[in-house]
C-alpha cells in the first residue's frame, strides 16, 4: 500500500507528512517503528535497518495511538515507569514532569485515574510526554494536535517549534492541520494512496500551496 | 413500531452478532476451538437427555437399596429441589451474562427498551435451560402420566419449565446486581453455608421442603404455572435494571468512583528493568477480571492433589502428573496466554527501550518464582508422605527447566488478542490450536524420563531423573532464552499485526 522508492531525513530535520485518510501515514511510521515489516525494501536508521537490531528502540521516541499507552496504570505509574526504564531517578522525573505542567493543565497527574478513564485528549497528553522521556534523538508522532483543546494546541506548537530549533533532535509528524504543521516543520511531504505526491521545503507560501493542493 | 418492524430489527441485531463473529480476524483461527466446544455441548447435552429418558428405570434400581422401596415419584419429588439448587450454583459460576454490544445503537432512532428486550430473549438460547427440561420432563412422560395422568403431567412440565428460567433469570439478575454490591457473594455464601448446616446437622430436612413444593405442581397444575410467573416477575426485574443501567460509561467501567489504586509493588525495583516488568504484569493480573480469576483458579487448583494424594494404591503412577500439575499451575494457567495478556499494549512493549530478551527474561522469572511459591504451598501435602514432596520437587524442577520454555514457545504461536474485563470461566476467547495442545508435551515429557526407570522397577530413580533433566534445563536458561528470543523476534510482525487487527 505504502510505496516509497526512497526518502531521507536528515538529523535535526522537522518532517511533517500530510496526506488524506488512507494515505498510509501511519503504515508508514509503523514501518519506521519496525511495527509492520515492509514487503520489500528497508528502513534504515543511522545506517542500521531497524529490524535487524533494537538498537533505534534507545534513541527512538514515539507515539502513534492508544496501544503506545498501558492503559491499566495511572499517568503518575506509567511515567514512573517509563522513568525506571530510561534510568531516571524520582528526582530526574519530578524534575523532567516539572516541565509539561502547563501542558498537563492540572488533569494528569496525582488524579488516581487509570489511564483507561482519561480522556482521549488527555491520553494524548500522556503519549507525547511519555515519548518526549529520555532525551530521544528521533521523535515520531501521530497527528498529535488531534483531539486537543485549542489551548493545549498552541501549547504543543510552541514546545514542539522549541523543539525542533535543537539541532539533534528529528522530528517526526503527522497532521491534518496544514497551518500547525506549516508552523513547526522545516520540510512537509505530502502523501496520497501510498506515494509521495509533494516535498516541500517550508516557506512563506507554503500553506497556500498545500490548500490549494488539497483543494478538489 | 408495528410488530412486522419489530421483527425486523431482531433480525437486524441478530444479522450484525452474526457478522461481528463472522468478520472478526480470528474467526479462522477460533473454528476448530468452537467446533470442539459445540461437540462437548452435544455431547453433554446427550447424556443429560439419556439421563433423563431412564431416570424411572434408575429410581426403581436404587429404590429397593436405599429408599426402603420408596414410589419413584415420592423420591424424584424428594430431590428436585436440591437438583434446582444445584443448577442454580453451577449457574452462578458457569453462565455468562448476555451482553449485546450496545453502545452502536444506543444514539440511533431505536428505543432502548427493544434493544434490552432483545438481549434478553436471546439470552434464553442457552444448553443451560435445556438441562433442566431434557433431564426431567421425560420422567414426567415415563412415571408421572401413566400413574397421575395428563393434569399431573401438564403441572409438572409447567413448573420444569418455569423453574429453568426462574433459574436463568435469577442468575443473570445476582450476577449484574454483583457490580453493584461486591459484598452480595458474602452474603450468598454465608446462606448457602447457613442452608447447608442446617440440613446437615439434622435441624430441619429440604427433602421435605421439596416434595411438598413439587407435589403441590403434581396435584394442581394451576401451582405448576407459579414457577413461569416467577420467572416472567424476574425477567421484568432484570428489565427494569438494565433499562436504568444502560449508560455507556457505566458497562464502559461498572465500578464506577471505586478507582481504587492497588498495588506498588515498590520491592520489585531492586531487579532494575526486569523487577519493572514483573510488577506491571502483576498490576495487570490485579486490575483486571479475567487474570485475575485465573489467579484465583490456579489457586483453588492446588488442592488437586487430595484427590489422588489420598489413594496410595490405584493412583501411584499418576502422583508425577499431579506434582508436575500443581507447581506448575501459574504458568499453564496464566503462561498459556504469555504475549496474550499484553495484546492491549504490545506496540508499546516493541517500540520503547525493552530488549525482547528483557522482556522474555521477566516472563521466565516471573513463572519460575511462581512455581516456586506453589511448590513451597504444595509442601503442605507432606502429610501424606515424603515421597509426595520427593515427587512434587522433581515435577517442580522438570516445570523451571523444561515446562516453562516449552509453555513460552508455544504460547508465541499465533496468539490472539483478549478482553481483559471478561470472567475466566468457559471463556475461550484467545483459546487455540496452541492452547489445546500445550498440556500435552507438558504432562508427557516427564514421563518420558520416568517411566523407563519405573517399568525397569526404579521407581525413585525415575523421580530423581526427572529432577535431573529439570536441573540442567536450568542451568542452560540463559541459552533457552536466546533461542526463544530469536523465534519472538522473527514472528514479532505477525502477532502484533494480529493484536492490531481487532
Amino acid at each position: 500500500m505504502v510505496n516509497i522508492p526512497e526518502l531521507n531525513i536528515s538529523k535535526g530535520e522537522s518532517f511533517g507528512l500530510v496526506g488524506n485518510n488512507g494515505a498510509g501515514k501511519t503504515t508508514f511510521f509503523r514501518m519506521i517503528l519496525d511495527l509492520i515489516r515492509p514487503t520489500e525494501g528497508q528502513v534504515m536508521s543511522k545506517e542500521v535497518a531497524v529490524n535487524s537490531t533494537e538498537d533505534w528502540k534507545f534513541y527512538t521516541g514515539s507515539f502513534l495511538d492508544e496501544s503506545f499507552l498501558i492503559d491499566y496504570l495511572t499517568p503518575d505509574e506509567y511515567f514512573d515507569f517509563l522513568a525506571s526504564l530510561h534510568g531516571y531517578s524520582p528526582g530526574d522525573l519530578k524534575e523532567y514532569l516539572e516541565r509539561f505542567e502547563d501542558l498537563f493543565n492540572g488533569e494528569i497527574l496525582g488524579r488516581d485515574k487509570y489511564i483507561r478513564d482519561l480522556s482521549k485528549g488527555n491520553q494524548k497528553k500522556v503519549g507525547i510526554v511519555s515519548a518526549l522521556m529520555g532525551n530521544p534523538e528521533i521523535l515520531i508522532l501521530d497527528e498529535p494536535f488531534a483531539n486537543l483543546d485549542p489551548t493545549t494546541q498552541i501549547r504543543l506548537k510552541s514546545l514542539l517549534k522549541e523543539l525542533s530549533e535543537n539541532e539533534q533532535l528529528t522530528m517526526l509528524i503527522s497532521s491534518h492541520d496544514l497551518s500547525h504543521v506549516t508552523e513547526v516543520c522545516e520540510r512537509i511531504v505530502v502523501m496520497e494512496k501510498g506515494l509521495i505526491q509533494e516535498d516541500i521545503r517550508t516557506s512563506e507560501s507554503t500553506l497556500q500551496d498545500l490548500e490549494a493542493y488539497f483543494t478538489l | 413500531m408495528t410488530g412486522h418492524l419489530i421483527n425486523k430489527m431482531i433480525g437486524v441485531f441478530l444479522s450484525h452478532g452474526f457478522r461481528q463473529a463472522r468478520r472478526s480476524p480470528i474467526w479462522a483461527k477460533s473454528v476448530a476451538t468452537n467446533i470442539m466446544l459445540g461437540f462437548f455441548a452435544l455431547m453433554m447435552l446427550a447424556y443429560v437427555l439419556i439421563l433423563g429418558l431412564l431416570l424411572h428405570v434408575v429410581v426403581d434400581g436404587l429404590a429397593e437399596d436405599y429408599f426402603q422401596g420408596a414410589g419413584r415419584i415420592d423420591i424424584v419429588l424428594r430431590f428436585s429441589l436440591y437438583y434446582f439448587a444445584m443448577e442454580a450454583i453451577m449457574r452462578f459460576f458457569l453462565q455468562n451474562t448476555p451482553v449485546l454490544f450496545i453502545q452502536p445503537y444506543l444514539h440511533l432512532a431505536l428505543r432502548k427498551s427493544k434493544i434490552i428486550h432483545f438481549m434478553l430473549q436471546k439470552s434464553m438460547v442457552s444448553i443451560f435451560n435445556l438441562l433442566a427440561i431434557l433431564l426431567l420432563v421425560p420422567f414426567g412422560f415415563f412415571a408421572i402420566l401413566p400413574e397421575l395422568g395428563a393434569a399431573a403431567l401438564g403441572g409438572w412440565v409447567l413448573a420444569i419449565f418455569g423453574l429453568s428460567f426462574t433459574n436463568h433469570f435469577l442468575g443473570i439478575y445476582v450476577k449484574k446486581k454483583l457490580n453493584d454490591y461486591p459484598n452480595l457473594v458474602i452474603y450468598l455464601l454465608g446462606g448457602l453455608l447457613l442452608v447447608s448446616g442446617v440440613e446437615y446437622f439434622g435441624i430441619f430436612e429440604f427433602s421435605i421442603l421439596s416434595t411438598w413444593v413439587f407435589s403441590a405442581f403434581i396435584n394442581n397444575p394451576l401451582a405448576g404455572a407459579i414457577p413461569i410467573v416467577v420467572a416472567i416477575i424476574l425477567y421484568q426485574l432484570n428489565y427494569l435494571y438494565l433499562k436504568n443501567n444502560t449508560y455507556p460509561e457505566e458497562i464502559a467501567n461498572s465500578k464506577q468512583g471505586k478507582s481504587k489504586i492497588s498495588g506498588d509493588f515498590a520491592f520489585l525495583r531492586r531487579f532494575g528493568k526486569m523487577g519493572q516488568l514483573v510488577a506491571l504484569e502483576l498490576k495487570m493480573i490485579l486490575r483486571h477480571k479475567r487474570p485475575r480469576n485465573t489467579l484465583i483458579l490456579s489457586a483453588f487448583l492446588l488442592f488437586y492433589g487430595l484427590i489422588f494424594y489420598t489413594d496410595t494404591d490405584s493412583y501411584r503412577y499418576f502422583f508425577l502428573f499431579v506434582g508436575v500439575f500443581i507447581t506448575g499451575l501459574f504458568f499453564i494457567n496464566h503462561g498459556q496466554f504469555m504475549l496474550s495478556w499484553q495484546s492491549g499494549h504490545f506496540d508499546f512493549l516493541l517500540t520503547r527501550n525493552v530488549s525482547l530478551k528483557q522482556y522474555l527474561e521477566s516472563k521466565y522469572w516471573l513463572f519460575v518464582v511462581a512455581a516456586s511459591i506453589f511448590f513451597v504451598a504444595s509442601l503442605g501435602y507432606v502429610y501424606f508422605g515424603w515421597k509426595i514432596i520427593a515427587i512434587n520437587l522433581a515435577g517442580f524442577l522438570f516445570n523451571i527447566g523444561i515446562n516453562i520454555p516449552v509453555v513460552m514457545r508455544l504460547s508465541m504461536f499465533s496468539p490472539k488478542k483478549i478482553d481483559l474485563n471478561r470472567g475466566a470461566a468457559f471463556n475461550y476467547e484467545g483459546v487455540g490450536a496452541a492452547q489445546w495442545l500445550m498440556m500435552l508435551p507438558v504432562m508427557a515429557g516427564p514421563y518420558l524420563f520416568y517411566l523407563p526407570f519405573t517399568l525397569a522397577g526404579y521407581e525413585s530413580y525415575g523421580i530423581m531423573a526427572v529432577g535431573a533433566v529439570g536441573i540442567v534445563g536450568f542451568l542452560f536458561h540463559r541459552q533457552v532464552l536466546d533461542q526463544l528470543t530469536k523465534v519472538f523476534s522473527s514472528n514479532r510482525h505477525k502477532i502484533a499485526a494480529g493484536f492490531r487487527a481487532q
